[in-house]
């Protein structure tokens, strides 16, 4: 149970993960099944690196940056290649896997950790993607990427320590 | 619904079986490796019904000769795991193998299998008898689960299928290289 709240109870997680599904319905296919693909494979290797104890530079740092940018992203509905989008959320995907690795070993159930913490990335995804689908409807990409500035809001806000 | 009642009895089953019989790493292992080849059967389904059984049981008896006689070989739920690995990552990009590399996925999986169902205490032979139950329970469940994926995902099924059935390979990738990582620095099982 712990593994599965923990990437939801940090807001910075649950801001990057909603925002890499929708920045992937965004995209349209097959962004929108490829970056909830990329993301936990190499969440999971961030993940390792930190349960290993490999040095990594400013992790929250990188997590709230992840916000920033993949809202800003939706913000300005940029679309790119589809390789670059997934080497971008790769990047972020490191930070995220990193910070949940680190506390990999000391917890209780180390299995269930881990299951429930990609578990709950995963959830949030199919959440952002759930989200995303609203650009169906009249007016829905207005409110899309509105989400994206919130999104870019709340992580500069982590970025300056506000929230 | 069946598929879901018949898996759900079957893992229960395996659950039990293995309770007290299987070390906890291998026991992990054994239930990653389930539901790896279970999600990835429409990877393996070039094989065909019989060569599939064929390759399977060949994969079983082959690994029970050289348990019998070589010894469980250490460091198995790592291989396990890294092989769960593989068959997630081939689910995840769909992948289609030809009928003699699909083949050869399922005797590996016949193999892994029996690797992973070997008891924690009870000499060879002896517990052979225990360990036919551990992987008779284990492929009851990957096929079950296998016949959920397919009911699930047929050809004109809805795109969120499909979807689901990749995004899910993808967690078994990342909850199994997890697995490895913490078991490589702590004696956690």
């Amino acid at each position: 149970m712990s593994g599965f709240v923990h990437p939801v109870r940090g807001w910075d997680h649950v801001a990057a993960m909603v925002a890499v599904g929708l920045w992937g319905t965004f995209l349209g296919r097959p962004a929108i099944w490829v970056l909830p693909v990329v993301f936990p494979l190499v969440m999971a290797l961030g993940g390792a690196a930190g349960v290993i104890g490999l040095p990594l530079p400013g992790v929250e740092t990188g997590i709230a940056i992840s916000s920033v940018v993949l809202g800003a992203l939706i913000l300005g509905k940029v679309r790119m290649p589809l390789w670059s989008a997934a080497v971008i959320v790769g990047i972020f995907a490191i930070f995220h896997g990193y910070a949940h690795g680190i506390e990999l070993p000391t917890a209780a159930n180390p299995v269930s950790f881990a299951v429930g913490f990609v578990v709950a990335t995963g959830l949030l995804h199919l959440a952002g993607i759930a989200l995303g689908l609203v650009t169906a409807l009249p007016r829905g990409e207005v409110f899309v990427r509105a989400v994206g500035g919130l999104i870019t809001a709340a992580g500069a806000g982590f970025l300056l320590g506000i929230i | 619904m069946n598929s879901i009642y018949l898996l759900a009895s079957a893992l229960s089953q395996f659950g039990e079986v293995r309770a007290g019989y299987i070390p906890a790493d291998l026991k992990v292992a054994q239930v990653i490796l389930v539901i790896a080849a279970g999600l990835s059967i429409h990877c393996l389904v070039k094989a065909g019904i019989r060569r599939a059984s064929v390759a399977f049981c060949g994969g079983v008896a082959l690994s029970s000769i050289a348990l019998l006689y070589v010894g469980p070989p250490y460091g198995s739920s790592t291989f396990v795991i890294g092989f769960a690995v593989v068959l997630g990552v081939l689910t995840a990009m769909r992948f289609s193998a030809n009928t003699a590399t699909a083949s050869i996925i399922i005797f590996l999986i016949g193999s892994a299998l029996t690797v992973a169902s070997v008891p924690a205490n009870g000499e060879f032979p002896k517990a052979m008898s225990l360990m036919a139950v551990n992987v008779i329970a284990g492929a009851g469940a990957i096929i079950c689960l296998s016949r959920l994926v397919v009911n699930l995902n047929p050809e004109r099924a809805p795109a969120w299928q499909s979807i689901a059935i990749r995004i899910g390979g993808s967690w078994i990738v990342a909850i199994s290289v997890l697995v490895i990582a913490v078991s490589s620095q702590t004696n956690f099982f």
